[in-house]
């Protein structure tokens, strides 16, 4: 069996289709629940770009590489408790394992925030939520500022505005591409409330964006 | 038209296009008479484009290397189960043999002070309750010998040592009426064998008595007696028993909340 999940490891490189990736992961998963340590390098191979910009885009790039392994540490530990369980896929159950380490993330530095006061490299808190200390270049329009390459700085600041549940659905559906049922299944919410969290995040976001790129325009 | 709340419910669905065209109309018709959600659907139509431009962040080309590091690291390192982890660790079997060492020089230690206080005079401790003064004034407790100050309670025991404090001399102190405990026994055992128990109670009408037996052979313990000093009245030694059957010449006072060598009384909570 093992062996076979190796040659469907290999595999899941060349074929991009879903179904054979999931049943890649089913191969994957089951070996490395018995303690092939091949197996779950195959997983790390194949996931960890998704959760390395996950985490990316709710934590900033600050501490993404620490927290990525953290999430594939935690994932190797629960994985002996993990089942496919009808559409559940592993996606499914790594990603929700990554947004929940992240959102515990924001809320151990908005504690410590609290309790040691703001650091120069932290956000700083204010009326419309947390901003960046740094002052934005308010001079460029977004079409501007990606061309010249700042636009993901841009994005990167106005999302750490965001509460940690908008920053999650933000990063999951528009910046990663997860379908709104994979979403809601990996928060762990309906459909329904998926789609107006997603609504509230991208106005909290435009609003944000609009203030920053308007705002040498009213000066 | 559609209410605000609809509106905003349907802005995901407008944004990406998905509504059906009756809907999609009832949606636009609002937008054109509210300001508000108008600015709400260009806000998350302005994210939506903006987001769709931002590409992907590349981790770093160690990032996996690094992940499978630590995950070899984590399966090598994984952590035994607690028992072969403490069989097999130096530090616990040397205090395992130190708690051994320690528990026999305990014990060979023990049973020597024994064997020393069976022949020494070590005290016993027999409580027991008296009257109240209100009680004392009003009835014949000078000429009441001890043994009927026992509470009645405290039966074949208290009968025991009430023969035995008509024997012998015994060392007497009274305890006020307990505040602290709402119902205790108070247990006094010579060796292992209880010599003594009476009953207390919060508000008791009755005082206790602590007689010391000074030739009763006990062995050493440790005093457990917790109540409070304030609760202790050495008083009255010779006012409240009748002299001629205790011989109240001996008569000492004790501080129950003083470790007292060679006694052993404990309060045993009945509530």
């Amino acid at each position: 069996m093992v062996p076979s999940a190796y040659a469907r490891a290999g595999a899941y490189s060349r074929s991009l289709q879903p179904a054979a990736a999931a049943q890649d992961d089913v191969y994957l998963v089951k070996a490395a629940q018995e303690g092939d340590a091949l197996a779950f390098s195959a997983l790390v191979d194949k996931y960890h770009s998704k959760v390395f910009g996950i985490v990316y885009r709710m934590c900033g790039p600050g501490e993404a590489e620490d927290l990525t392994q953290d999430i594939f540490l935690r994932a190797l530990t629960a994985l002996r408790k993990f089942q496919f369980q009808g559409e559940s896929s592993y996606r499914t159950w790594l990603y929700r394992i990554a947004v929940n380490a992240c959102i515990n993330e924001l809320r151990r530095r908005k504690r410590r925030y609290q309790i040691e006061g703001p650091s120069l490299d932290e956000m700083v808190e204010t009326n419309s939520g947390l901003m960046e200390r740094s002052i934005p270049d308010f001079s460029r329009m977004p079409h501007d500022v990606a061309e010249r390459r700042e636009l993901q700085q841009l994005v990167q600041a106005v999302i750490q505005t965001l509460s940690p549940h908008h920053r999650a659905v933000i990063a999951l559906i528009d910046l990663e591409g997860v379908e709104y049922e994979e979403a809601a299944r990996i928060i762990g919410c309906p459909l329904g409330t998926l789609k107006s969290r997603l609504a509230r995040a991208r106005q909290a976001f435009g609003r944000r964006l609009r203030r920053y790129v308007e705002k040498p325009a009213s000066n | 038209m559609l209410p605000c709340e609809d509106v905003q419910r349907l802005t995901e669905d407008h944004v990406a296009g998905t509504l059906d065209e009756e809907r999609r109309r009832e949606v636009v018709a609002h937008l054109k008479t509210c300001a508000h959600c108008h600015q709400a659907v260009e806000a998350a139509r302005l994210a939506k484009m903006v987001l769709g431009e931002v590409n992907t962040p590349s981790p770093p080309p160690t990032l996996a290397s690094e992940i499978k590091n630590a995950v070899q690291l984590r399966l090598q390192y994984r952590p035994r189960p607690l028992h072969e982890r403490a069989l097999g660790s130096p530090a616990f079997m040397a205090t395992c043999a130190s708690l051994l060492c320690g528990a026999i020089i305990c014990l060979v230690a023990i049973l020597r002070v024994g064997a020393a206080g069976s022949s020494d005079e070590p005290a016993a401790v027999v409580v027991a309750e008296a009257p109240t003064e209100r009680a004392a004034r009003h009835s014949d407790l000078p000429a009441r010998p001890l043994e009927r100050t026992i509470h009645p309670r405290v039966t074949p025991v208290a009968r025991v040592v009430a023969r035995e404090l008509r024997q012998r001399p015994v060392h007497v102190a009274t305890v006020p009426r307990v505040r602290t405990v709402t119902r205790s026994l108070i247990a006094v055992r010579r060796g292992r064998s209880p010599v003594m128990a009476t009953a207390v109670s919060k508000g008791s009408p009755a005082s206790s008595v602590v007689a010391v037996l000074p030739d009763a052979r006990v062995r050493p313990a440790v005093q457990r007696i917790s109540m409070p000093a304030s609760a202790v009245d050495p008083i009255r030694p010779a006012a409240t028993v009748e002299p001629t059957a205790m011989h109240l010449d001996d008569v000492r006072l004790m501080d129950l909340t003083a470790p007292q060598p060679g006694i052993r009384a404990e309060f045993i909570r009945t509530d």
